[in-house]
């Protein structure tokens, strides 16, 4: 059981692709959200509705899209005064699925770990595989 | 002069502004002009955070932001300008800031406004402040991000 709900930030349609494209990687998830900014958003319209998805009871764990989007600068500011929520940012289907089905607390640690795959989950693929051809 | 664009959007930092104009542009600092978030230490943190490592953001309320980009309009390092209202362009510009074109990006509606152009809108006031900055020789332009045609204000007001 993961001990943390997950809400995903991002631009346009990404945030509910993401947690679409989860759910078909790892099947109904509980505790997994989407706010996605509109294109007639402004930063107060698009931060009340990740506010209302922020409530509730325990840690919160956000993922958002861009450092510097505007999805990004209200979760960060929406996380001041909110110790158990915890903003990570580049969200990438590989950090997703390992947080959706991780049992861990959220803490340091874990965040540190979740940062650490989702930065692995990028690699120059096509030279790792030339250096394994003949 | 390597004020490389002067620009209105209330979001200030945001996703267009870092992925495309900064690219675009070319700029290495980013300064803001705003009285809000000049007061407000946790809201400059979070822009500062918000743009890509070494690009420094600098945030300064209208007084010291109109000396200090006076200063840097005659530095070499090519500078990206963003304030959330024309008055605040129009206030620089009165106090000698030169720029020949003002970059209108993001008005978001608000109590107040009018919707002016695709999602810009603006108070009788900005409408003012952008007349009277075109009267000054200042060109303005509505244009969202860099690829998009830009349109002028002069050419669109009612």
């Amino acid at each position: 059981m993961r001990t943390f709900r997950i809400v995903v930030a991002a631009h346009g349609e990404l945030a509910d692709a993401f947690v679409s494209a989860a759910t078909l990687i790892c099947g109904v998830l509980r505790d997994l959200r989407a706010v996605g900014l509109r294109p007639d958003d402004s930063p107060e319209s698009f931060g009340e509705r990740l506010s209302e998805a922020l409530q509730g009871d325990g840690p919160v764990l956000v993922l958002t899209d861009l450092v510097g989007g505007t999805p990004h600068n209200v979760a960060l500011m929406l996380a001041r005064g909110r110790p158990a929520a915890r903003v990570i940012s580049g969200v990438n289907l590989a950090v997703l699925v390992e947080a959706a089905t991780s049992t861990d607390a959220l803490d340091a640690a874990t965040v540190e770990r979740l940062v650490a795959l989702g930065r692995g989950a990028l690699s120059d693929a096509s030279s790792l595989t030339a250096s394994r051809s003949p | 002069m390597t004020l490389k664009l002067v620009r209105v959007d209330d979001r200030l930092i945001h996703g267009q502004v870092v992925a495309i104009w900064l690219k675009a542009l070319g700029a290495k600092r980013i300064v803001i002009v705003d009285d809000r978030t000049a007061r407000d230490d946790f809201l400059r943190e979070v822009l500062e955070l918000a743009a890509p490592p070494g690009v420094p953001v600098e945030v300064h309320d209208l007084a010291a932001g109109t000396a200090r980009v006076k200063q840097l309009a005659s530095d070499p390092e090519p500078v990206f300008v963003i304030m959330r209202s024309p008055v605040t362009a129009l206030r620089l510009r009165e106090a000698g800031v030169e720029f020949p074109l003002l970059n209108v990006g993001g008005i978001g509606a608000g109590p107040g406004r009018k919707p002016l152009y695709r999602n810009i809108s603006a108070s009788p006031e900005e409408r003012e402040a952008m007349r009277q900055l075109e009267a000054m020789g200042t060109r303005v332009e509505l244009r969202i991000v860099e690829n998009d045609r830009p349109v002028m204000f002069a050419s669109v007001k009612e």
